[in-house]
């Protein structure tokens, strides 16, 4: 990759760290207060993620839980690791996971890219249909295709059977094609969203100069584009896969019953099934540590060198390639992806939350119970205002804290950066079945009144936040130049004044749209809150997760169209602000 | 089977009826005063006011925790109940997690036999009877005098009635290794706790492991949750569901689902579901009056509302109303014995699920 100069001569491309003086100035500046202040960061960071990550680990070398009497154990990895099984489940798991990130990820730069950079009609409201399923709760995507797809009594296999004539169904969603079917889905929409919003950031200036060469629209976005973002669009997948090696619901749902195992529903089974074993199931999570370290690892390498700026201060409007007919065909392609992972699964859902039973759609079972048991639930006005407040303000808590990290991984040389780097990748590689038993071990010794408050579940959010949010960030600030920010410092501003006047307004988009992801992420939730939520701070997701132990499908589902409703107003608000801020800014 | 003659629930009647046999060895109603009534209560009442609520680790649904919470204040004014809701297990870490913290927050869990065995066997539970055990079903009181049974649950054998017609339906729950049932069974997976557990155990004590062997060849749907399987069932992905509560059933029945409740001649299977003082109670005495109160006459009115209420002489309500006139299968597994539910789950392990 060349450094290409942009307009007004100055080099608005530059590797990261380019300039040896400056490397040489950022050694002598040792124990300035910001030094200390980023030592302190460290700190905090390393001990919201490391506490209870460490009592996880205790807790699997320990024949019973941690601080009760017991003795030092390997048992728990022997038993995990001396079976053929464990690796089967390891090759299932990587291949499953890994085979839908690519799927997911391809399909979701397509996407992007027709939406940000093309002259596709309606771009702006397929946008917002692009990133709904992202709001959609991965229980309910896995219960909606069930529905659709189940052997005997799916709708589509009902309706295959009779147009063509056959006895037997088709398609059948339990199995690994119906879990990557799921997830595949699901995916695609959380990194679209990411990866939208990178190409939003991007200079326009540099495919403005490979069109100007010559180059046409698609040649532009393979040669120029994508090479550009590819860096963070390699961390985007880097923590979808990890996300999908935690996310235990639909494996749950679709695969257990087919017997196809992966991790997560494993470690599931060994705290369901007799002898309740949480050791093996903290062995079994505490040792996908070093797989997403490797993961983790490897994305740097691969991303080393290649990190450049694209953000120049300047305003940009990128250019818009001219489809022609095939703008119709890219319209249909992002209507098709909205119609099966929103429309086709959460339809059997919204009938579902009007009905008496769950799963029979009949004219006489029609009734509006379940919103008005849903309305009259005393919890569910607690449950929303506890998930305002607190996921609000835990997404604006993250996405500070993860600006800060990821400022200090990439701007900075201190010696603690990279280990940082790393540590905020942690929280994701532990399955949520398990990070919640880490949580409430951890802080229940504290000597600290934090057990049972809600900023304990605010705490056990934020740092299951910091991978998300930290990638988020470090990809809206690789993209800011640094040369912004270092002329306001030569021209005499305060290290905040710059944060402030130049930083934030710059990173503003990118912030807004990570605290609306982490937003959504920590409303709906389950696993590691629900041993948290104490009494009267109970959230949604945690409604949502006890509506459905019960069994009582008709009203989770009208729960769930309500925090759809809710979801998509936020993010209809949260891009309004963005917009007006962008425009405020340029 | 026997039919009472009084106004009572005929289910108490034939409950006693088939459990005289296994009360010989079972039934200890604790020694204690035989009612909750005159001073002692009011001194307790008085102790518990000082302490002004009792914290409550249940799975019950919101409505049922706050028809709880109205009756007892009705009662005792002046002590709040909380509830926290959540799983058994859920409901076990965090009682486990509070005693090794010395951070006391429940004072009163309430789980199934399962979990109180686990918490009771690692010393967290406090021994204590309320005086109103002595009114309960007969051979569901807890034999250690840790658990106060609050309200049983019931399993029979639900169909969907399109796919299962009348002259189909199985008559005991042997009928179900018929072959012509092949890959329509669903049932909760045995490993773990709850009805599939009792279902299974309950028919391994009647036949043997030989029947287990039939079952087995059945393609059997198992399913983590209960309520997804009876999910199956009302759609008709399944025509049988073997270890649907009666609760499940009759719900999704007065709902307008085409189920039916069948009860196999071997009879149901009983899983009493229980309230027992957490050790180290922050608020001991209201949580005694809680307990003491749950298991009274007014308390069981509350339970009536949704379940099958534990105590003798007052009947379920609505949906549980056609519970009457049944027989009970006795059992000699409890679930007291977290040893012995490791080596059943071993066992349904190789069975069920063969390498």
């Amino acid at each position: 990759m060349s450094i290409v100069p942009a307009t007004g001569g100055e080099l608005a491309l530059a590797p990261v760290g380019f300039s040896l003086p400056r490397r040489r100035l950022r050694r002598r500046v040792r124990l300035t207060p910001a030094w200390v202040a980023v030592l302190g960061l460290a700190l905090v960071t390393g001990f919201l993620v490391l506490y209870p990550l460490g009592m996880l680990v205790y807790g699997s070398f320990w024949t019973n839980r941690p601080g009760l009497p017991g003795q030092l154990t390997l048992g728990n990895y022997i038993s995990a690791y001396m079976t053929g099984e464990t690796y089967a489940l390891l090759a299932t798991t990587i291949l499953l996971m890994g085979g839908k990130t690519i799927i997911a990820g391809i399909i979701a730069v397509g996407l992007a890219w027709i939406v940000t950079r093309t002259d596709t009609p309606f771009r702006r409201a397929l946008e917002i249909l692009i990133v709904t399923p992202y709001f959609v709760p991965g229980i309910l995507e896995a219960i909606g295709w069930i529905l659709l797809l189940s052997p005997r009594t799916g709708a589509i296999n009902v309706v295959v059977r009779q147009v063509f004539g056959i006895a037997e169904s088709p398609l059948n969603i339990y199995g690994i094609g119906g879990i990557l079917w799921v997830m595949t889905l699901s995916s695609v929409s959380f990194m679209f969203f990411l990866i939208t919003s990178l190409l939003r950031g991007m200079d326009a200036t540099l495919e403005e100069a490979a069109r100007a060469s010559g180059a046409g629209p698609l040649r532009t976005a393979l040669t120029v584009t994508i090479p550009l973002i590819g860096p963070s669009v390699l961390g985007i997948l880097a923590l979808s896969f990890i996300r999908a090696m935690e996310a235990f619901e639909v494996p749950v749902l679709l695969g257990t019953r087919a017997g196809i195992y992966v991790f997560t529903n494993k470690i599931y089974a060994a705290v369901e099934d007799f002898p309740i074993n949480y050791g093996l199931a903290t062995a079994l999570g505490v040792s996908l540590i070093p797989l997403m370290l490797g993961l983790v690892f490897v994305q740097q390498r691969l991303a080393r060198g290649r990190e450049f700026v694209v953000v120049s201060g300047k305003g940009y409007a990128p250019r818009i390639a001219k489809l022609g007919r095939l703008r119709w065909v890219a319209f249909a392609s992002c209507l098709a992806y909205f119609a099966v992972a929103v429309v086709l699964p959460m339809s059997q859902i919204v009938l579902g939350s009007f009905t008496r039973v769950f799963g029979i759609v009949r004219a006489d079972m029609f009734t509006l119970d379940n919103y008005s048991a849903l309305l009259t639930d005393p919890r569910l006005w607690r449950a929303f205002t506890n998930t305002v407040w607190i996921c609000g303000a835990a997404a604006v808590v993250t996405v500070l804290l993860s600006s800060a990290i990821a400022y200090v991984v990439i701007r900075t040389r201190h010696p603690v950066r990279r280990a940082l780097d790393v540590v905020a990748w942690l929280p994701w590689t532990i399955p949520g079945v398990v990070a919640g038993l880490g949580f409430l071990w951890a802080y229940i010794y504290l000597p600290l009144p934090l057990y049972g408050t809600t900023l304990l579940l605010a705490i056990a959010l934020v740092t299951g936040g910091l991978p998300l949010g930290v990638r988020v960030m470090a990809g809206g600030l690789m993209q800011v130049n640094r040369e912004l920010e270092e002329s306001a410092r030569a021209h005499g501003a305060s290290w905040p004044y710059t944060a402030r006047r130049v930083m934030l307004p710059l990173l503003r988009p990118v912030m807004l749209a990570g605290g609306l992801t982490l937003f959504a992420l920590f409303s709906r939730q389950v696993a590691p809150v629900v041993l948290l939520a104490g009494l009267g701070s109970e959230l949604l997701s945690v409604l949502l997760f006890q509506y459905t132990i019960q069994g009582q499908m008709q009203v989770v589902s009208a729960l769930a169209v309500i925090l759809l409703l809710v979801n998509v107003a936020a993010l209809l608000i949260a891009r309004r602000v963005a917009v007006l801020g962008v425009r405020g800014v340029a | 089977m026997l039919r009472s003659t009084g106004a009572r629930s005929l289910l108490v009647a034939s409950l006693i009826a088939s459990l005289v046999v296994a009360a010989c060895g079972g039934v200890a109603a604790p020694q204690v005063a035989p009612s909750a009534g005159g001073t002692a209560a009011n001194t307790l009442y008085e102790q518990a006011k000082l302490e002004g609520k009792v914290v409550l680790y249940s799975a019950d649904d919101a409505a049922t925790l706050d028809r709880l919470r109205k009756g007892f204040a009705a009662k005792y004014p002046g002590i709040d109940v909380q509830g926290q809701e959540g799983q058994g297990k859920d409901a076990r870490e965090l009682i486990i997690a509070e005693q090794a913290a010395k951070k006391y927050v429940g004072d009163v869990v309430s789980a199934g036999g399962n979990t109180m065995a686990d918490l009771g066997g690692q010393g967290l539970l406090e021994p204590f009877q309320s005086p109103e055990v002595a009114n309960l079903l007969p051979g569901i009181a807890d034999k250690k005098g840790i658990v106060n049974p609050r309200y049983v649950n019931v399993y029979g054998i639900t169909i969907n009635t399109q796919l299962v017609p009348p002259q189909d339906e199985p008559k005991r729950w042997k009928d179900l290794a018929d072959p012509k049932f092949k890959g329509k069974i669903a049932i909760q997976d045995p490993r773990g706790s709850g009805g599939g557990l009792y279902v299974i155990t309950g028919l391994r004590e009647l036949y043997d492991d030989a029947f287990l062997a039939d079952l087995a060849k059945q393609q059997l749907l198992f399913g983590r949750n209960n309520a997804q399987g009876m999910t199956d069932v009302v759609r008709g992905e399944r025509s049988i569901h073997m270890s649907a509560s009666a609760n499940d059933s009759l719900a999704a029945r007065s709902g307008g689902g085409p189920i039916k409740l069948l009860h196999p001649e071997e009879g149901m299977v009983l899983i009493p579901i229980g309230l027992a003082l957490v050790k180290n109670a922050p608020h001991p005495n209201a949580a005694k009056l809680f307990i003491n109160w749950l298991l009274s006459e007014d308390g069981q009115k509350v339970i009536a509302e949704t379940n099958t209420p534990a105590r003798m002489g007052v009947a379920a309500k609505d949906q549980a109303a056609d519970l009457s006139n049944v027989k009970v299968l006795v059992m000699k597994y409890d679930g007291s014995d977290p040893r012995e539910t490791a080596d059943l789950s071993k066992k349904y392990e190789t069975i069920f699920f063969p390498k």
